[in-house]
C-alpha cells in the first residue's frame, strides 16, 4: 500500500504545531501586545528662525545636533525632518523650522539636558542674533482607536463569510468549510506570528495584514479549488478513494500554487528590498501571511479537506447509486 | 480581423495608451525655464501621511500631516514663559515668575493659581485633563482619519497629530479642545441670549434630556449638521422661535458658541438640520464635537487650546514614493521579461493589458475623493496586478495546450479562454466582493485597501477578460506564423513504423 502525505492520521499533528504557535502568540499578546510604534519616547526639538535659514538652511543645526548626540554617547530612533512652523489659525509658515529627535524612553533625561544645553549654546553662538530654541518633551504612549480595530475585524469576517458562500456555491460546502477552516486558521496564525517575532509595526499594520491574510489565504485555496474540481473531472479520479484522489490531485496543483505563491513572493521582496526603510518595514512582513498561506494551502488544508471529501463522496455515490471500483472491490471482499 | 482593420485598432489603442502614460505617469517641464510645468495624475493624486502630503500649487508637497500641541488653561510652553518674561517689564518679571512653576525640566511651565495645590499638580487639575484628553481622543477617533493621533506629552499637555490631506485641519485644531456643557440659547445677540437647553448634567434636566443625539449628513453635494431633538427639546426650541422674525439660536460648549443659527421662523422639528457652509469634514467635525460633549460634558471641562503647530513631511522620508515607484517598475519589468521570454511577442498583449490596468488604478486614485496612495492602496494595487498576471498566464497556459492538442490558433484561443473564463471569472469576483463588503463596514486604512482592492479586482478581471483578449486578436494577424507568435508548439506524436 502506497503511503500518502496527505493523511488523516497526520492532520493532529499539524493542528497542533498551529495550536503551539497559536497558544505562545496568544500569551505573547496578552502580555505585551503587538510591538507597536506607539510614539511613546523622549523628543529633542530645536526651533530655529530665518537667520539660522538664510545662513545655510538649517544644516548646521542638524550637525550640530548630531554631533553632540554622538559625543554623549545617545542615539536617536528617528528623526523628523526639518518642518516649517505654522500660524495656528491660517496654516501660514510663520518662519520657524524645528527638527524632532525622538529618543527611546531608557534615554536618561539628564543627558538630553546636557545635549539641550550644548547645542543651544553651540548654535547661539555660532548664529548671531538667531532665535534658537531647545526643548526636550516627554511623549507618552498614543492613544489608541478602538472603533477601527474592531469594525476592521467584522468586516473581514463578514467579507469572508459572503465571499466562502459564493465559493460554497461554485466549488461545494466541503471545499468552503475548508476554506473557512483556513481563513481563521492563516488569519490567527499571522498575528500569533506577529506577536511572536515582535516585528516592528505601525499601528494599523495588524488589521491590513490580518486583511492580507485573509485575502491570500482565500486566493491561494480557490486556486486549489479550481485545480482539483478540474482535476475531478476526469473518470480516472471517480474511481479513486478520497485520499488517493487528493493526493493525485495536489502533484500537480501544488505546482500551480507554488507558482502563484512565488509571483506574490518575489514582489513583496522586490518592493522590500528598493523601497525605503518605512515601506520596506511593511513589506517584508507581508511573507509572514504569504508563508501561513501557503503552509495551510499546500500542508493542512488537504488534510481538513479529507474527511469533507468522504462525506461528498458518499453523498455523490448514494444519489448516483455507483460506487467507485476499488470500494466495490472491497465491499465484493 | 483584417490586417488593415487590425493595424488601425493597434495603431489607435497603442496612441490612446501612451498618452495615457505621459499623463498619468510622467512629469515635466512645459517651457525651458521651468516655470510651467506639467504634473502628471500619480503626481497630483493625494498621498497618506507616510508616503508624502497633497500637492499645492504645482510641484510643492504639502506634506504628510500636522502637528499641534494643546496647552489646557493654566499651562503654558517652555518658550512661551521664557518669551512673556524677557517681554515683561523689569520690574513685573519677577511677579510673572512668581506666578509660575517649572515642570518637566523647564519644557511647560504651570501657573501655580490655576493648576497647582500648594507643590503639587491638584487632584482636580488631573482628573478634569485627563477627562478632556478622554472626549478629545473619542473626537478624533470619530473623525476616523487615517494617521491621526493623539499623544499626551509632559503629563499635562497633548499632541494631536492630523493628516494634511484632511481638509479642515486647521479649524480641526482650533475646536478639538473645546470643553464644557452643551447649551442652547437664543436672542439676538450672544451677549443677552435666554438660554433655552439648560445644560445641568447629573440633574433632572441634561442636554440629552432635550437633544438626543447630533449627527452629520451629505446628501447631493450638501452638508448637514443634525439635531435629533426628543420631544422636550423640540417644545423648548419651538416655543423660544415662536413669533421669531430675526434672532439666533446659538448652540454652546461652555461659554462659546459652535454654530449661530439664523431664526427668522418658528422651528418646530424633531430633527433640525442646519447646512449653513459645511462640506463633509467640517459638518463631520462639529457634529463630533457636539456630539461628544452632549455625551461627556462637564461644567469642568477643561478646554485646551493650540500651542505650537508645525508641518510634519512625509514619515517614511522624502524618497519613499520614488523608491516605491522604482520598485514597482522593476516588477513590472520582471513581469514583461517572464511573459516575453515564455510567449514571444504575446508579451505585448500583456504589457498593453498592464498598462491599461495600471491607468484605470491611478485614474481612480486620483478621482476617488477618500482613496489616497499609501501603504494599502499600494498593496490592493499590487493584489489586483499579481492577480491579473497570473491569470494572463493562466489563459495563455490553457490556450497553449488547447494548441498542443492540434487545433488552430484562432480556436485554440477561443476554448483556451472558454476553459479558463470562470476561473479567471471567479478569482476577480470573490477578491472583489472581499473587498466592497469589507470596505462598507471597516474605517481609515483598512477600507481605502479594501475598496482599492474592490475596483483593482474589478479593472484587473475585466483588463484580462476583455483587454487581453482583443490585444492578443488584434495583434495576431501581424504574424506570420502565429504559433511563433506566441511561442506556442504541437504536441509531438510518435509515429509507428
Amino acid at each position: 500500500m502506497t503511503k500518502h502525505f496527505y493523511s488523516l492520521k497526520k492532520l493532529p499533528l499539524f493542528a497542533a504545531i498551529s495550536a503551539v504557535i497559536l497558544i505562545v502568540g496568544i500569551v505573547l499578546f496578552a502580555l505585551f501586545g503587538f510591538n507597536v510604534e506607539s510614539g511613546a519616547g523622549k523628543s529633542f526639538s530645536v526651533t530655529y528662525d530665518a537667520v539660522v535659514t538664510i545662513a545655510d538652511g538649517g544644516e548646521r543645526v542638524e550637525e550640530v545636533c548630531e554631533n553632540t548626540f554622538d559625543s554623549l554617547g545617545i542615539n536617536y530612533e528617528s528623526k523628523s525632518e526639518t518642518a516649517p512652523d505654522l500660524d495656528n489659525s491660517s496654516l501660514a509658515e510663520n518662519g520657524d523650522y524645528t527638527v524632532t529627535y525622538v529618543f527611546a524612553e531608557d534615554v536618561s533625561s539628564e543627558t538630553l539636558a546636557s545635549a539641550r544645553d550644548t547645542v543651544e549654546s553651540t548654535l547661539t553662538g555660532e548664529f548671531e542674533g538667531a532665535s534658537v530654541y531647545v526643548v526636550v518633551h516627554e511623549v507618552a504612549a498614543g492613544a489608541s482607536f478602538v472603533e477601527p480595530v474592531w469594525r476592521g475585524a467584522v468586516a473581514l469576517i463578514v467579507a469572508a463569510i459572503v465571499v466562502l458562500v459564493y465559493i460554497g456555491f461554485r466549488f461545494g460546502w466541503g471545499r468552503t468549510l475548508t476554506g473557512l477552516v483556513l481563513t481563521v486558521h492563516d488569519v490567527l496564525l499571522t498575528l500569533a506570528l506577529l506577536a511572536i517575532t515582535r516585528i516592528p509595526v505601525a499601528a494599523f499594520t495588524p488589521l491590513l495584514f490580518a486583511a492580507a491574510a485573509v485575502v491570500i489565504s482565500l486566493f491561494i485555496w480557490m486556486v486549489q479549488c479550481m485545480k482539483m474540481r478540474e482535476t475531478f473531472k476526469d473518470p480516472a479520479f471517480r474511481t479513486m478513494d478520497a485520499e488517493e484522489a487528493v493526493n493525485e490531485c495536489l502533484k500537480t496543483s501544488n505546482k500551480t500554487v507554488l507558482y502563484v505563491v512565488a509571483a506574490v513572493a518575489v514582489v513583496f521582496i522586490v518592493v522590500g528590498a528598493v523601497a525605503a526603510p518605512g515601506v520596506r518595514a511593511f513589506f517584508l512582513p507581508l511573507l509572514l501571511p504569504l508563508a501561513v498561506s501557503t503552509y495551510s494551502s499546500l500542508v493542512l488544508g488537504p488534510m481538513v479537506y479529507l474527511p469533507m471529501k468522504r462525506m461528498d463522496d458518499r453523498s455523490n455515490a448514494k444519489k448516483a447509486r455507483y460506487v467507485g471500483k476499488k470500494k466495490a472491490e472491497k465491499a465484493e471482499e | 480581423m483584417g490586417k488593415v482593420k487590425s493595424a488601425i485598432c493597434l495603431a489607435l489603442i497603442t496612441v490612446v495608451i501612451a498618452v495615457l502614460c505621459v499623463v498619468c505617469f510622467v512629469p515635466f517641464p512645459c517651457d525651458g525655464n521651468g516655470l510651467n510645468y506639467f504634473n502628471s495624475i500619480l503626481g497630483i493624486a493625494e498621498k497618506d501621511a507616510e508616503l508624502g502630503g497633497y500637492l499645492i500649487g504645482e510641484t510643492e508637497y504639502v506634506g504628510g500631516g500636522y502637528t499641534a500641541v494643546l496647552y489646557p488653561e493654566g499651562v503654558i510652553s517652555g518658550r512661551d514663559y521664557e518669551n512673556d518674561l524677557s517681554a515683561s517689564a523689569e520690574e513685573d518679571q519677577a511677579e510673572y515668575a512668581e506666578k509660575y512653576s517649572s515642570y518637566a525640566d523647564g519644557a511647560i511651565y504651570l501657573e501655580k493659581e490655576t493648576v497647582l495645590d500648594g507643590t503639587e499638580v491638584s487632584e482636580s487639575f488631573k482628573k478634569n485633563f485627563a477627562h478632556s484628553v478622554e472626549v478629545l481622543t473619542e473626537r478624533i477617533e470619530r473623525l476616523h482619519l487615517p494617521s491621526a493621533s493623539v499623544n499626551v506629552v509632559d503629563d499635562y499637555t497633548v499632541q494631536v497629530s492630523l493628516p494634511a490631506s484632511y481638509s479642515v485641519a486647521g479649524a480641526a485644531f482650533e475646536y478639538l479642545g473645546r470643553m464644557g456643557e452643551l447649551s442652547v440659547s437664543f436672542g439676538s445677540d450672544a451677549s443677552s441670549a435666554e438660554t433655552i437647553i439648560p445644560a445641568q448634567t447629573g440633574t433632572e434636566h441634561p442636554a440629552s434630556y432635550y437633544i438626543k443625539s447630533v449627527t452629520a449628513r451629505t446628501a447631493s453635494g450638501v452638508s448637514y449638521v443634525i439635531f435629533n431633538m426628543t420631544d422636550e427639546g423640540r417644545a423648548a426650541i419651538a416655543n423660544a422661535t415662536s413669533g421669531a422674525s430675526s434672532s439666533y439660536l446659538y448652540f454652546n460648549i461652555g461659554d462659546e458658541a459652535l454654530i449661530t443659527l439664523t431664526v427668522s421662523e418658528q422651528i418646530d422639528q424633531s430633527s433640525l438640520y442646519i447646512s449653513g457652509s459645511y462640506d463633509k469634514d467640517s459638518s463631520e467635525l462639529v457634529a463630533a464635537i457636539l456630539d461628544t460633549t452632549l455625551e461627556s460634558g462637564t461644567e469642568d471641562g477643561l478646554a485646551l487650546s493650540v500651542g505650537e503647530l508645525h508641518r510634519d513631511y512625509a514619515s517614511y522620508g522624502n524618497s519613499a514614493q520614488m523608491m516605491l515607484y522604482i520598485a514597482l517598475g522593476v516588477l513590472l519589468l520582471a513581469s514583461l521579461v517572464f511573459f516575453f521570454v515564455r510567449y514571444g511577442r504575446l508579451g505585448f498583449a500583456h504589457l498593453y493589458t498592464m498598462l491599461v490596468y495600471l491607468i484605470a488604478m491611478t485614474l481612480c486614485i486620483w478621482a476617488i475623493d477618500f482613496l489616497t496612495l499609501g501603504m494599502g492602496s499600494v498593496l490592493a494595487v499590487l493584489f489586483g496586478a499579481i492577480t491579473l498576471s497570473v491569470s494572463d498566464a493562466m489563459s495563455y497556459e490553457y490556450a497553449r495546450k488547447e494548441y498542443a492538442t492540434g487545433k488552430t490558433m484562432t480556436f485554440a484561443v477561443k476554448s483556451g479562454y472558454k476553459k479558463c473564463f470562470f476561473h479567471i471569472f471567479d478569482a476577480h469576483i470573490v477578491l472583489a466582493a472581499l473587498g466592497f463588503i469589507t470596505y462598507f463596514i471597516a474605517l481609515t486604512e483598512l477600507s481605502v485597501f479594501a475598496f482599492t482592492l474592490g475596483i483593482g479586482m474589478f479593472f484587473a478581471g475585466l483588463c484580462s477578460l476583455a483587454v487581453n483578449r482583443f490585444c492578443w486578436y488584434i495583434m495576431m494577424p501581424f504574424a506570420k506564423d502565429k504559433a511563433k507568435f506566441c511561442r506556442f508548439k504541437r504536441e509531438e506524436v510518435e509515429e509507428d513504423d
